[in-house]
């Protein structure tokens, strides 16, 4: 038994909820005559029950702000120049990377860092005078991409990751909190210590630092970066926790491997 | 008090008012990154997708066309943006890798979780144009008017080419039980 184009059609129709009730009717009579046309629409219908079981996923807690902030950033700078088209023009030619984008365009960002050689052994305490603000990976070139992990808690969501260029590591943090957190990244290996620190369009983020450890409270949106020098270039694990009201939230590991 | 339609939210937006389009961004984040999930199977790429979606759609708030719809503009977008990272992925590599599947939880959910991983895998298998009205008739509860108004196609090839992709997902979900 063959089944018409015309009752495919309807069958195809019903399942999408576009069939008049005129032809809803005609499709019951065929199909109540047509085994395969009845085959047809459980199948058919099967599958759609399997599609609208599928859940909808929630998009990453850290997507908006990186747009919003590259969005303010146009609308401020707009307003200060009063030419919206050409700023977007210049701005959204960039290339769109997933790291690079975070950085609000049209902000001159330098880097204030010590460098490796001025950094003894010896862990710092003080770091007031190391605070600068934020490169750009993709214009300045050097780094290179490493592990990341992403953060979606209630308390605190974004990203975290590990880039490095020779034996320069960069913990970059782009993190939301809605209460004040403490992050402490442990080092397992003890060429590494603390060589800097910079953030980005924001105060009030607060680092300390020992023997083996730094240690940040923050809270809100906050990008900063963690310098750290790792004089044998040897592979690594950072062990991160991050603790809120003196609990732990979450903990985790980000790896660097041995550069060949 | 009752929510600011999109016309209104485009209009203020144009006009620089970073506020409202983090309204437009909040309402329709979640329907465009699970358009770019369902089409690209990679939640990273889906993420880069859906913000490329909201940059580009700030940058030609000017072109939108508001005898349109903000969420049909937003998805064709969405949709050819999708398409554009399928074809640099297929360029740049194969596929080799079954994405991560969430193995925890009761039997049941994780019978759910593989269940709509292969209807996932299977949908990754069917062409792009069939994978794209599927989308928008399945995930994102489109009817035939909206769906030919999103890709500028007539009513009747919406209508067809939904028939062969189910037919298509149901061919590579019944080729993926047998294996």
């Amino acid at each position: 038994m063959t089944i018409e184009q015309k009752y495919i059609d309807l069958i195809n129709a019903e399942m999408d909820d576009e069939i008049s009730a005129e032809d809803q009717a005609l499709l019951d009579a065929y199909i109540a005559q047509n085994a395969d046309a009845r085959a047809l629409r459980d199948e058919l219908a099967e599958l759609g029950n399997e599609l609208s079981g599928m859940e909808p996923l929630m998009p990453p807690a850290d997507l908006r702000h990186p747009v919003m902030r590259q969005v303010r950033t146009v609308t401020d700078q707009a307003i200060t120049d009063g030419g919206i088209s050409e700023m977007l023009a210049g701005l959204f030619g960039l290339p769109l990377i997933r790291y690079g984008m975070s950085f609000a365009a049209g902000v001159v960002l330098t880097v204030t860092l010590i460098g490796s050689d001025q950094a003894s052994r010896q862990a710092f305490e003080d770091v007031t005078n190391l605070v600068g603000t934020m490169s750009d990976t993709e214009t300045g070139g050097a780094l290179s991409s490493g592990d990341s992990m992403m953060l979606a808690l209630n308390e605190l969501a974004g990203s975290v990751s590990l880039n490095s260029a020779g034996p320069l590591m960069v913990l970059d943090f782009d993190l939301a909190s809605a209460t004040p957190v403490e992050i402490v990244a442990t080092f397992d290996n003890r060429d590494i210590w603390f060589n800097g620190f910079a953030q980005l369009e924001s105060q009030g983020t607060s680092v300390s630092a020992g023997t083996g450890s730094v240690t940040v409270r923050m809270e809100g949106q906050r990008r900063y970066a963690v310098y750290l020098h790792n004089a044998s270039q040897d592979a690594a694990t950072v062990n991160l926790r991050f603790v809120a009201a003196g609990e732990t939230l979450h903990e985790g590991q980000l790896r660097f491997a041995k550069q060949n | 008090m009752s929510k600011p339609d999109d016309t209104d939210l485009v209009q203020r937006s144009r006009k620089g008012d970073s506020q409202a389009f983090e309204a437009l961004l909040i309402r329709y984040e979640k329907p465009v990154y699970n358009a770019a999930y369902r089409m690209l199977d990679n939640a990273d790429d889906a993420r880069d997708v859906t913000q490329t979606v909201f940059l580009k759609a700030y940058e030609h708030l000017d072109d939108f066309n508001p005898k349109y719809r903000f969420f049909s503009w937003v998805y064709r977008i969405a949709l050819n943006e999708s398409v554009n990272c399928l074809n640099k992925r297929s360029r740049t590599e194969e596929l080799t890798q079954e994405p991560e599947t969430k193995t925890r939880g009761p039997d049941a959910e994780m019978e759910q979780e593989l269940r709509n991983r292969q209807i996932q895998s299977a949908l990754m298998t069917i062409k792009p144009d069939y994978r794209t009205v599927i989308v928008l008739k399945h995930f994102m509860d489109c009817n035939y008017l909206e769906i030919s108004e999103i890709l500028d196609i007539p009513e009747k090839k919406v209508k067809s080419r939904l028939y062969s992709g189910r037919q298509l997902l149901k061919e590579a979900l019944a080729n993926r039980q047998q294996m």
